[in-house]
């Protein structure tokens, strides 16, 4: 397990490096002069030179690719082109939020979305099915800023059964910390319950015609148990490989569940830096993206290994 | 030989296909809102450029029936407007992504060697960037506009044709009649043109549906942040924007545009399902 | 008593809303200790009985006549609940596939404890200790530690010897063997079938054996069902099957027999094959391919006894006197 392991996180290091060489290349080919949008058409030529000297853009293109990756190995984002502010601080600050949100998310999602596929799966074409068939494309219909505006007015303002600017509470007021996570997370959740729930359909009716699943009945395991733990031991594994792949969606989604809500997390921070023109802060959040991803997806591969026997050995 | 060997896969005694339902109601809904886009002209009752001070925020009435904006502009009629450019740039972008996928994963797949792993390896960073960041990038490099919107979507759409398009030319290439295509000496382009390209168009349209859908959302995603056609156009995710400021006191004002999108998304959805349906009816996933 | 006594067994399967019988009037016993065969084609009827039994059937099947009688009792109405019941305590049943049987994701030890725990109600740490005991009574090798390993660390046979002893774990007291080693090495397939042997006479369970390979018939079979499109044309001892075939079909079915290990699919000296569920005429099934077919054999005929042996009887109108042809013809 240990060498799989390894093995993995080796294979991290190139793929790492492919998405910062392109972060690199992408931020250099912005149309436009970054010294002249920043400090303005009015600039001297002094003001352009200590500009040039103290971002580094007068050396070499190698050395700036070089130094570039310097920084980031140390954890060094550079500073905010607006406030001169540490990158990697203002991301840290703010990123326990996107993950706690992006987390409680992936819960919701998995938790409605696994029974909702196999009460489905076992409907097979009853009108459960069809229910969880419409509930589902309802969820694959919802844009999430549509969804979290929705419930921002039922639940925030109608009801009033949540505060309607959430996040900001720290952990030491853990009721008020949750409260302000449910309707974002809720949010997050119900969209990816559509997809999980429809992968665990899928999966269930490819698995209970299995010669396993005949064995299990053979000897008289009940139905109950064949379905919850015989044949969704395997389709969980199908589900982990949907997540993993998800996770880039899911991100995608915080970003505009974090606007409606009013949350402070790395997607109000890109807004407001592509607002600012901020470029240094944009190119550390989508370091931070990227890296969120990558790292995502190797969890998620090393969680198959746990969850399938077969690849421990192979 | 198994217990049901003489029977078919699954429950034989329910033989109806839910696919031809679902295609027929997203069509129809497809088909209203496509003559809403095109008609919009016609259909809308004001001008959705016409700001007026004495018309701000008025409830719906017969004069104005989902009410007016902060500028006092018909909001039933931005919301028509607003549908040509979010269709537009749906339309667009996928069409774009379609054309660009399909020939570069034509050409990896039919080429192979280092093009290939060029193209595949770039290919494949793309998607390592969750696509709304991707497009958000994108936007902000390219700067605002519909026709960079466009690209932008189409950018984060691509990995998906080119992908379907390489492997298609893959299993196609090693076909008996692509090699006698080549001794009877038909150039490259003219075998990738007349002979692969017409067998992988079916399956591409399929996606093409699919992704339309998700084109959609991206667009009006990234409206909504801020990065869409920049004002006074219309765009759905836009007005959703602008409902969403004064989101506490007119609601109605966010509610009408998404509305509006969900319906578009719906009908594209039960579209892509119903298609999907009708390929494999066991999964839908 | 019979362990097992199917009587005038009738299941009918629904297809486009038509009913077709894909088992008819089966009958025969088993008792304690005995193994009957039960053989034919592909798409004769054995496994749709075998799952008759079971109560296992698709949901498109159902049993419409006759019984399963299970020591005594007859369960063919019994509920799902008691059913479950039934299943792996009192009878077993292994499968023709070993690769695909056994799930993927759960250790061999658990799938054999997991009936333990139902049906005997042992706790975790006993039913692990009897399905170790059990793994090593099927020859397993270094059980104990094998016990948390998953079935793709495990070769075929050793797979099947899993599958039986997760059949056997409750002392059943008939197991159905539908192909166990069709899908196995011929010196695997020797092991199997001694291991059945030796199980069986250990614990004098009743066996059904389904299988298309005579050679497996002689050799370990007491009794022989020989089964055609649904029905049972024949039953008999087996040296009293072997020595006088009193259905033309079985007598083709021997008589290509020229190795004594050859399957039946490659059955050459009967023309035709077995007609589909759906296409099976109303009286002899077997009607089209019989060099001996006449016209009464449009209407079902009745199951008569044969004169060399009390427990032989054939369902033919060749064997029913004043039907137009002397039984001894062919």
């Amino acid at each position: 397990m240990l060498r799989f392991i390894g093995r993995r996180l080796v294979t991290l290091v190139p793929t790492l490096l492919a998405v910062l060489t392109l972060v690199f290349v992408l931020v250099r080919v912005v149309p436009g002069n970054p010294a002249l949008i920043l400090l303005g058409d009015q600039a001297t030529p002094e003001a352009i030179a200590r500009f040039y000297r103290e971002t580094g853009l007068d050396q070499p293109i190698w050395h700036q690719y070089l130094s570039f990756l310097g920084q980031i190995a140390r954890g060094d984002l550079g500073r905010s082109m607006i406030n001169d502010r540490p990158v990697t601080s203002a991301i840290a600050e703010v990123l326990p939020y996107t993950l706690e949100l992006s987390i409680a998310g992936v819960v919701v999602g998995v938790l409605l979305g696994v029974p909702l596929g196999v009460v489905a799966a076992r409907s097979n074409g009853g009108w459960v099915d069809w229910l969880v068939r419409i509930v589902t494309l309802g969820g694959l219909s919802f844009p999430a800023f549509v969804s979290a505006i929705m419930m921002l007015l039922v639940f925030g303002l109608w009801l009033g059964w949540f505060p309607i600017i959430s996040g900001g509470k720290p952990w030491s007021d853990p009721g008020g910390r949750l409260m302000s996570l449910a309707l974002p997370a809720i949010n997050l959740g119900l969209v990816m319950m559509a997809y999980v729930a429809r992968v665990t359909r899928g999966g269930m009716l490819n698995t209970l015609p299995s010669d396993f699943i005949r064995t299990a009945r053979a000897k008289g395991v009940p139905m109950r148990r064949i379905v919850w733990k015989h044949a969704l031991r395997n389709v969980l594994l199908a589900v982990v490989t949907f997540t993993g792949l998800y996770f880039s969606v899911l991100i995608g989604n915080s970003v505009l569940t974090e606007i409606v809500f009013n949350r402070p997390g790395l997607g109000k921070l890109v807004v407001g830096a592509l607002d600012r023109r901020d470029y240094t802060l944009l190119q550390g959040l989508v370091v931070t993206y990227a890296v969120l991803v990558v790292v995502v997806n190797t969890l998620t591969d090393l969680l198959y290994g746990l969850v399938d026997p077969r690849v421990k050995t192979g | 030989m198994s217990a049901a060997a003489p029977v078919p896969a699954g429950a034989a005694g329910r033989t109806y296909r839910p696919g031809r339902t679902a295609i027929l109601i997203g069509a129809t809904i497809m088909a209203a809102v496509l003559a809403a886009a095109v008609l919009a002209p016609v259909l809308a009752p004001h001008d959705p450029y016409a700001q007026s001070i004495a018309t701000r925020f008025r409830p719906p009435s017969a004069e104005h029936w989902l009410g007016t904006d902060g500028f006092g502009r018909d909001t039933f009629s931005r919301i028509l407007y607003g549908l040509r450019v979010t269709l537009l740039t749906a339309f667009a972008s996928t069409s774009l992504a379609l054309v660009a996928g399909t020939a570069l994963g034509i050409m990896s797949g039919y080429y192979g060697g280092t093009l290939d792993r060029w193209i595949s390896a770039a290919n494949d960073l793309l998607m390592s960037f969750p696509q709304m960041v991707a497009g958000i990038i994108m936007v902000a490099l390219l700067g605002p506009g519909v026709t960079n919107l466009i690209l932008a979507i189409a950018i984060t759409a691509f990995p998906a044709f080119y992908r379907m398009a390489r492997s298609a030319a893959l299993a196609l290439r090693g076909r008996d009649y692509i090699d006698a295509c080549r001794v009877l000496g038909y150039s490259d382009g003219r075998i990738m043109l007349r002979h692969i390209l017409p067998e992988t168009m079916d399956d591409m349209i399929v996606v093409g549906t699919l992704w339309l859908a998700t084109a959609v959302r991206t667009e009006s995603s990234l409206a909504f942040i801020g990065l869409g056609a920049p004002p006074p156009a219309a765009t759905l995710g836009g007005l959703v924007r602008e409902g969403f400021d004064n989101l506490l006191e007119y609601p109605g004002l966010a509610i009408w545009p998404s509305l509006m999108i969900l319906l578009i998304m719906i009908g594209l959805n039960l579209i892509g399902d119903g298609l999907r349906d009708s390929n494999d009816p066991r999964a839908s996933a | 008593m019979s362990v097992l006594h199917i009587d005038d067994l009738r299941t009918s399967l629904t297809l486009n809303g038509r009913q077709h019988h894909a088992v008819r009037e089966v009958n025969f016993r088993i008792e304690e200790g005995e193994t009957v065969a039960v053989v034919g084609e592909s798409g004769c009827g054995k496994s749709m009985l075998a799952m008759s039994i079971m109560g296992l059937l698709p949901s498109i099947a159902v049993v419409t006549d006759g019984h399963v009688v299970l020591e005594g009792k007859p369960i063919e109405r019994e509920s799902e609940r008691q059913m479950e019941a039934i299943r792996g305590a009192r009878i077993g049943m292994i499968f023709q596939e070993p690769m695909t049987a056994l799930n993927p994701v759960l250790t061999v030890g658990e799938q054999i404890a997991e009936p333990l725990r139902d049906h005997l109600g042992l706790s975790r740490s006993e039913a692990r200790r009897r399905a170790i005991a059990l793994m090593e009574r099927v020859r397993i090798p270094s059980a104990a530690s094998r016990y948390d390993s998953y079935p793709h660390e495990f070769s075929g046979g050793m797979r099947q010897r899993v599958v039986i002893a997760l059949a056997i774990a409750c002392g059943p007291r008939l197991l159905i063997a539908d192909e166990p080693t069709t899908a196995l090495d011929v010196t695997v397939q020797r092991q199997i079938l001694d291991l059945l042997d030796m199980l069986q006479d250990d614990g004098r369970m009743a066996m059904m054996l389904i299988t298309h390979n005579l050679g497996i018939v002689a050799a370990h079979a007491d009794r022989v069902v020989v089964m055609y499109g649904g029905d049972m044309v024949e039953s008999a001892p087996v040296r009293a099957l072997f020595r006088n075939p009193a259905h033309p079909y079985s007598r083709a079915l021997l008589a290509s027999l020229p190795r004594v290990d050859r399957d039946l699919s490659e059955l050459a000296s009967i023309p035709g094959r077995v007609p589909p569920l759906t296409r099976l005429p109303d009286g002899c099934r077997f009607i089209d391919r019989c060099p001996h077919a006449m016209k009464i054999c449009q209407a079902l005929p009745p199951r008569v006894p044969v004169a060399d042996d009390a427990e032989h009887e054939v369902r033919c109108w060749l064997h029913v006197e004043g039907s137009g042809r002397d039984a001894s013809a062919g």
